[in-house]
């Protein structure tokens, strides 16, 4: 798309389909493209044919099918007329059309062109008018008066009296009695038209307008639009209508040059009078029964009764040629149902093409706007619709509506409906073994809703047909890489959120997503002595949340190369740390459950009162810490050495101070405690999670300490201090109380520790250890460990694993494949992941890369021809990953509940023709 | 029934002759309540009590005054204002808002006979020597606001008639209204009395003042307008609305030619003639021999429609009737004379009436808000924005309906300012704009020489919602003073009480000390503050007495009363 100023209603739309409904070219069109300038249309044709021009912005619908904006012959936009007269020649239905309405209700169903008329009760009840629902309120009359609208049947029978105001009403004129109007009976309404046409040009005396605007419709030839539905009375219109002389002797005698030209609508019942069809030069609206979205009314034992039937269209539109027959919602219904009702009509036979064009090119051509409205071709104002599928499809939807070139209406207008996505495909891989033929999956809001043969498609929904050949898997899992870290090759302490790189995705994440793979576990190049977190992120979405799948998704540790006992025993020390961290978690729990029993009891009262310690610090007079002191830092990281101060004051054992210089603008509290000559303490100061820096120190002699301050794991540096004053500082109040319990007595949880939160995450069994292991020997230590602590485990490497299968087997233990996949044994070379799936022992694959991880999915072609069978290696990139890390009830699968991460395979992954075509992330597809 | 004409004939007898005698001390101030004594029994009765003791008072004095009358004098005709107006009158040292020039300071207006005669700073207007010298200083000066269309004036604001154009609301104005009172208090001088828009052709409109004992008294002009409705009338939809519309005037049209003919054949009967022509050449030499007085009460007004001798004031109630109404007006020919007013979402047609160039009248209520249908995002527009930025002249209309403000011209007005329209703008959409569009622009709706002396004297500024009309002036004469509006007084006593019980009932129902110490102190406080608030209520109440004992005429109308 080109950044160029183009008029707001000069674009080019790609679409998977295009129907342009036009007597000359071509009617269906495949990946067509029509190119839009000024609200009118340019060029529509193949995407061969048509070259698109420079500038103007470019739409794409490549699943939807385009269709012209549907005319609806017949309409309740306006309602019925409430005057009186039996021939009301003089009343207008554009009067009652609210040109700023509106419409988006009947814009929702595709149409953009209707006829409003003045109502079925009168028998000359007005004239009509072409309006449309969309665009600039004085661009929407299209025509007015567009015909005079007649009645024949039994609702225009038994019209009210007339009564004649008289003002002032007297004696000399009084107030008459009302004057009775025609017809009452069938034979009646051609003999009260009849007369009305007679005195309209001969004129009454009185001044009547309505028989005056009657008498300038006849002269001028207009259009008779003549509202049947009896077949006596279709007959009888037909007769009346068709030739010039319209049986009255005036209007014989004074036939005018252009004759009224008439076309009728309704015609429930044309069924029994088809004869006279085939020679009647007029056209016919079929006006359709309605029965979608309400019940039918009851019949009763009339036999006579009978419902409309819409099998009669086949022999309307052999009596009458295709274009002089449309169709259209009843008087009473809403066109905003056109298309549905239309699309009934395939039961009397009739074709996609012969319902289409009776929905859009005929009625347009009938009203008088052929050309204009109700087809795709050039010179015609840009009024179309943008549907989900085939047109006369019921779970297709109308996504979009143009008027004028201007989207009049969107399915984003409504706030009511989230995202959703269909995709349809020949084959959706549920799992080993496990494949749905011609299936789709209904994603909402970003998760798998239901899957199966049939879905439901939701109104706003998007679908994506992929079609009989594609196949669909979830999306691939790579089981460790490095996606976010830019190139930082640097061990990461345990304490790290590693979420925090993920942002919107960038360059390398869109490579990998289009590659197929839709979740990375990313985590550093090294392992940190302490571990490191590896977290599970998306390779697509909006924004972290929709990203971050699990910020820790496992604690990942190396015990490669050196005594493989000690590094266990490393592992070990943590472990233990981590116990007592979940001790005093169990505890507090308990603590609250306990606590929330009580409540639940009522039993709180003696707890109810927040708990405190007083601590009561008493200022020295004169010690060997109170004063300032002048500092010297030097070593760790620090490029320069730095000077500074510091004042610090000593309170029975413990020390407080601030720096003093240079002046730091956040306040930071260093806090120690004095041993002897040994000081230990902390300070306080935000590291955005870095964790607490330390300090410690050691006095030697008077007025000089020296020592060390960082943050473990990842910079310490030296210090000096010599005292410079012994002056007491004065901070703040020394008198404090600490809060031991809430408000209400509740137990206050403990202090987070972020570095050992993963390990009691691990303890918890909520995620594995990831261990990069490789010869057996380190295999057999790390089991031993993980078996006395019961935790779960994922192998990365694990080279050896070929010499210890069984223990694997046993333990269920998963194995996350090297990077060199080819391995010899006795000189005899075997593929690892063929050789553990086949042993039964599930295994994934891994990219050891950032953006790397693209090509990843070749690596499972090159499995497959290494003998591993192309299900395991499928697990392998979805469920078997998914469930080593426990995130299999988020990811890995095509069932409802889980994330919709879907690829689009254009046919059978491992052949060697077969493309990715299409990856959904969360229910979104990544665009190209 | 009869008994019930008969006593209030007898009050209104009463009621003239106290009139009559008061002219004499100048300044009428009791007129206001007079209508008070006509429309509330009640009242009427206490001040029936009053007036008969005045009367007695003032007829001995009477007597004496009427042989000492010049006998021009006693002889003008009652007129408007039902006597003499003061001779001359001069408003000193208050600030001067004249809308059409810019403000004065500190200014004089000099009213003489009715009119004004001069206006400008204090010191370059020379005050006559006989005139009486009102100080307004510390006060505000404006011309009296106008309410561009009221049917409350009216006793039934509709005819059921659909096409009425022979109708006159002069036939209708109930002058016991106590909505002319209630716009004499309000400041509001003139006003447009129209047939509502339940028609389709409607009635002749009027142009009065809010004061006076019969329509005659109160007119300043006559037949301003007729009323006409593109929005159906209940009953009709648009359909028989707009064909009833254009069946009226293709129906003149017919008529006219009928006329003609007639008249051609008539004027061959006095020559003796036999008609020597067809109908239409007939039709064509009968034009000019029709005479005002041949068309019937049917067509005559439409016919003076066209011609131009009124306004139509064209009701739009939505934004698809404005169109229909511009066509209508031009192909009749009664564009130029045409005002639209315009209901709550017919600002929408802003491109329409901009073309058309007409000026507009508002809705009273300023808001338009809409529901979106799809997303029920709610949407709100500031109508007189939109149709300002559209270079429309346009009148505001007070909105009685809406909130208790919105019932101010002024508060109108204000609420413009607020959102950004110019100030003087927003003056004149009160002032001289209703005048302008009523085709009385030239007597009304300003400050200027030769212009009627309709004047209001506010405490402080208009736009300032603190502050309030102190005195009126019609054709010159005092016609409202507050310090003597005593059903004002009764009305603010009366809620003054009503507070005051509230409050009691509040203090009742709450009687019992609340569990929490804490929020029990917080509600004293806020009784202390509420109480002083009240206390300066009542103190504002004595300054404006104050003040009008300041002005030197209380000592006149005191007399009067006794």
């Amino acid at each position: 798309m080109r950044d160029v100023e183009a008029a707001a209603n000069s674009f080019v739309v790609c679409a998977g389909r295009v129907i342009t409904s036009s007597w000359r070219g071509e009617w269906d069109i495949a990946d067509g493209i029509i190119v839009v300038r000024d609200g009118r249309i340019e060029a529509v044709g193949s995407a061969d044919d048509v070259d698109v021009p420079l500038g103007l912005p470019v739409y794409h619908y490549p699943d939807a099918t385009v269709m012209p904006g549907m005319v609806a012959a017949c309409s309740n936009v306006v309602g019925q007329r409430s005057g009186d007269e039996s021939i009301g020649a003089g009343y207008s239905a554009l009067d009652a059309f609210n040109v700023y309405g509106d419409y988006r209700g009947i814009l929702a169903g595709g149409v953009t062109t209707v006829h409003i008329d003045p109502g079925w009760y009168r028998l000359v009840s007005g004239q009509g008018a072409v309006v449309k629902l969309g665009g600039e309120p004085g661009s929407r009359v299209l025509q007015s008066p567009s015909d005079m609208t007649f009645n024949l049947g039994p609702r225009a029978y038994l019209p009210p009296d007339i009564v004649e105001e008289v003002y002032p009403s007297s004696g000399a004129e009084p107030i008459e009695p009302g004057v009775p109007q025609r017809p009452d009976s069938r034979i009646g309404q051609y003999l009260a038209l009849r007369e009305a046409l007679d005195s309209s040009v001969i004129g009454t005396g009185e001044f009547n307008v309505h028989l005056r605007d009657l008498s300038a419709w006849w002269q001028a030839g207009g259009t008779a639009r003549v509202q049947v539905n009896d077949a006596a009375d279709i007959a009888g219109a037909i007769q009346f209508f068709s030739s010039n002389l319209m049986g009255s002797p005036v209007s014989r005698s004074r036939s005018n040059s252009n004759g009224v030209k008439p076309y009728l609508v309704g015609c429930r019942e044309i069924g029994d009078v088809l004869d006279l069809v085939s020679d009647a030069n007029m056209g016919f609206v079929y006006t359709l029964p309605s029965p979608l979205g309400q019940p039918g009314g009851n019949l009763g034992n009339n036999p006579e009764a009978r419902d409309a039937d819409i099998t009669v269209l086949s022999g309307l539109f052999e009596a009458a040629d295709e274009g002089r027959v449309s169709l259209s919602t009843g008087s009473g219904a809403s066109p905003s149902g056109l298309r549905l009702a239309a699309a009934t009509a395939l039961r009397a036979g009739l074709t996609e093409r012969q319902i289409v064009n009776a929905i859009t090119s005929v009625p347009a051509r009938q009203l008088g706007l052929g050309g204009r409205v109700g087809t795709i071709a050039p010179g015609a104002d840009a009024d179309f619709v943008v549907l989900s599928g085939a047109p006369l499809s019921i779970e297709t939807h109308v996504l979009k509506t143009f008027v004028n070139g201007v989207e009049a209406y969107s399915i984003d207008q409504d706030d009511e409906w989230g995202e959703a996505l269909v995709v349809r495909a020949g084959t959706i891989w549920l799992g080993p073994n496990n494949w749905l033929h011609d299936g789709a999956v209904l994603i909402e809001d970003g998760k798998i809703v239901s899957v199966g043969q049939r879905v439901p498609t939701p109104p706003n929904a998007r679908v994506i047909d992929a079609g009989p050949d594609a196949f669909v898997t979830p999306g691939l899992i790579d089981a460790y890489g490095h996606l976010g870290l830019a190139g930082d090759q640097s061990a990461i302490p345990p304490n790290l959120p590693l979420e925090r790189l993920v942002g919107y995705p960038d360059v390398s994440a869109g490579r990998v997503a289009r590659s197929g793979v839709t979740t990375v576990l990313t985590g550093p190049y090294r392992f940190d002595n302490n571990g490191s977190r590896i977290a599970a992120i998306k390779t697509w979405g909006g924004s972290r949340e929709a990203r971050v799948v699990n910020g820790t998704a496992a604690i990942a540790f190396d015990v490669r190369g050196g005594n493989p006992r000690s590094l266990a025993n490393r592992i070990k020390q943590r472990l233990e740390a981590g116990k007592k961290y979940v001790e005093k978690w169990k505890k507090y729990e308990e603590e609250l459950k306990e606590w929330e029993k009580k409540k639940a009891e009522g039993k709180l009262e003696g707890d109810a009162k927040p708990k405190t310690e007083e601590i009561v610090e008493e200022t020295a007079k004169e010690d060997p810490i109170t004063g300032r002191w002048s500092m010297r830092i030097f070593g760790g990281p620090m490029p320069n050495e730095e000077e500074g101060e510091i004042a610090l004051k000593l309170t029975g054992s413990s020390i407080e101070g601030r720096v003093t210089e240079p002046y730091v603008p956040i306040e930071h509290k260093i806090i120690g405690t004095l041993d002897g000559t040994h000081i230990t303490g902390t300070i306080e100061v935000d590291t955005g999670g870095m964790g607490t820096p330390t300090w410690e120190a050691e006095l030697q002699g008077e007025d000089f300490m020296s020592g060390t301050a960082g943050i473990e794991g990842l910079a310490t540096v030296n210090f000096e201090a010599t005292r410079t004053s012994k002056e007491a500082v004065e901070f703040k109040v020394s008198k404090r109380k600490r809060r031991t319990t809430g408000k209400d007595g509740r137990p206050l949880p403990p202090k987070v520790d972020e570095s050992l939160e993963p390990i009691r995450a691990l303890l918890n069994k909520q995620i594995p250890a990831l261990v990069a292991v490789s010869s057996a020997d380190e295999i057999d230590a790390l089991l031993k460990l993980i078996s006395e602590y019961e935790l779960g485990v994922v192998l990365l490497g694990a080279e050896g694993a070929r010499d210890r299968t069984d223990l694997l087997k046993e333990k269920q233990v998963g194995v996350v494949l090297p990077t060199r996949v080819l391995r010899q044994d006795d000189w005899e070379w075997y593929h690892q992941g063929d050789d553990l799936s086949r042993r039964g022992i599930p295994v994934a694959f891994q990219s050891n890369a950032e953006d790397g991880a693209r090509t990843l999915p070749e690596m499972a072609l090159y499995a497959v021809s290494r003998g591993m069978s192309p299900e395991s290696a499928l697990a392998a990139f979805s469920v078997d990953a998914a469930r080593m890390f426990k995130l299999d009830d988020r990811i890995g699968s095509i069932a409802p509940g889980r994330e919709g991460d879907l690829v689009i395979f254009s046919g059978y992954p491992f052949e060697a023709q077969t493309v990715v075509e299409r990856v959904i992330v969360g229910g979104k597809e990544i665009q190209p | 029934m009869l008994t019930t004409l008969m006593s209030l004939g007898r009050r209104l007898i009463e009621i003239r002759r106290f009139v009559v005698l008061s002219m004499f001390f100048r300044h009428v101030r009791v007129l206001p309540l007079l209508g008070a004594a006509l429309s509330d029994g009640s009242r009427g009765m206490r001040f029936r009590v009053r007036s008969t003791v005045g009367s007695m008072v003032a007829a001995v004095m009477a007597v004496g005054f009427v042989s000492f009358m010049p006998t021009g004098f006693a002889q003008q005709p009652e007129s408007a204002a039902s006597g003499p107006p003061p001779a001359k009158v001069a408003l000193t040292g208050g600030r001067i808002i004249p809308v059409v020039g810019p403000e004065i300071a500190t200014g004089t207006i000099v009213v003489e006979h009715g009119r004004i005669t001069a206006v400008g700073p204090t010191d370059e207007v020379k005050i006559p020597y006989d005139a009486m010298e009102v100080d307004v200083s510390g006060k505000v000066v404006m011309p009296g606001m106008i309410d561009p269309q009221s049917w409350r004036g009216l006793d039934v604001s509709n005819e059921n008639l659909p096409v009425a154009p022979f109708l006159d609301v002069y036939d209708a104005i109930d002058p016991s209204r106590l909505y002319f009172e209630d716009a004499l208090r309000d400041g509001v001088l003139a006003i447009h009395v129209i047939q509502a828009d339940n028609c389709v052709i409607g009635g002749l409109s009027r142009v009065v003042k809010p004061i006076g004992l019969t329509p005659d008294e109160m007119t300043i002009a006559a037949q301003n307008g007729i009323k006409m409705s593109i929005t159906p009338k209940r009953g009709f939809d648009r359909m028989r609305q707009l064909t009833t519309l254009r069946e009226t005037f293709a129906e003149l049209d017919w008529y006219l030619e009928q006329l003609a003919e007639q008249k051609y054949e008539e004027s061959l009967e006095e020559k003796e003639k036999k008609i020597d022509v067809g109908p239409a050449e007939a039709r064509e030499r009968g034009k000019d021999l029709i005479k005002d007085e041949d068309y019937d009460d049917k067509h005559a007004n439409l016919m003076r429609l066209r011609r131009g001798d009124f306004g139509a004031w064209i009701f739009c109630g939505a934004a698809m009737d404005v169109q229909p109404g511009i066509t209508l007006a031009t192909d009749e020919g009664f564009l130029d004379n045409a005002v639209f007013i315009l209901g709550a979402e017919a600002h929408k047609a802003v491109t329409q009436l901009k073309a058309a160039g007409r000026p507009v009248l508002l809705p009273g209520n300023l808001y338009y808000r809409e529901r979106d249908q799809l997303t029920g995002e709610l949407k709100e527009v500031f109508i007189p924005s939109e149709i300002h930025d559209a270079g429309l002249m346009f009148a505001l209309q007070p909105n009685p309906g809406g909130s208790l403000a919105e019932a101010y011209l002024n508060y109108q007005a204000a609420m413009c300012v607020r959102n950004g329209i110019p100030r003087q703008t927003a003056l004149e959409a009160i002032t001289i704009n209703p005048a302008t569009m009523m085709g009385v622009g030239d007597e009304l709706g300003s400050i200027e020489p030769g212009k009627i002396a309709n004047l209001v004297v506010m405490s402080g500024d208009p736009f300032d919602f603190e502050s309030w009309v102190e005195l009126c002036y019609i054709d010159g004469i005092l016609a409202y003073d507050r310090a003597r509006d005593y059903r004002l007084e009764k009305q603010l006593e009366l809620e003054a009480t009503r507070a005051e019980q509230a409050k009691a009932e509040e203090d009742a129902t709450k009687g019992k000390p609340d569990d929490d110490d804490g929020d029990d102190s917080a509600e004293e406080g806020d009784e202390a503050t509420s109480e002083g608030a009240s206390a300066e209520g009542s103190s504002e109440e004595g300054d404006g007495d104050g003040d009008g004992d300041g002005s030197g005429e209380s000592g006149d109308t005191g007399g009067g009363d006794q």
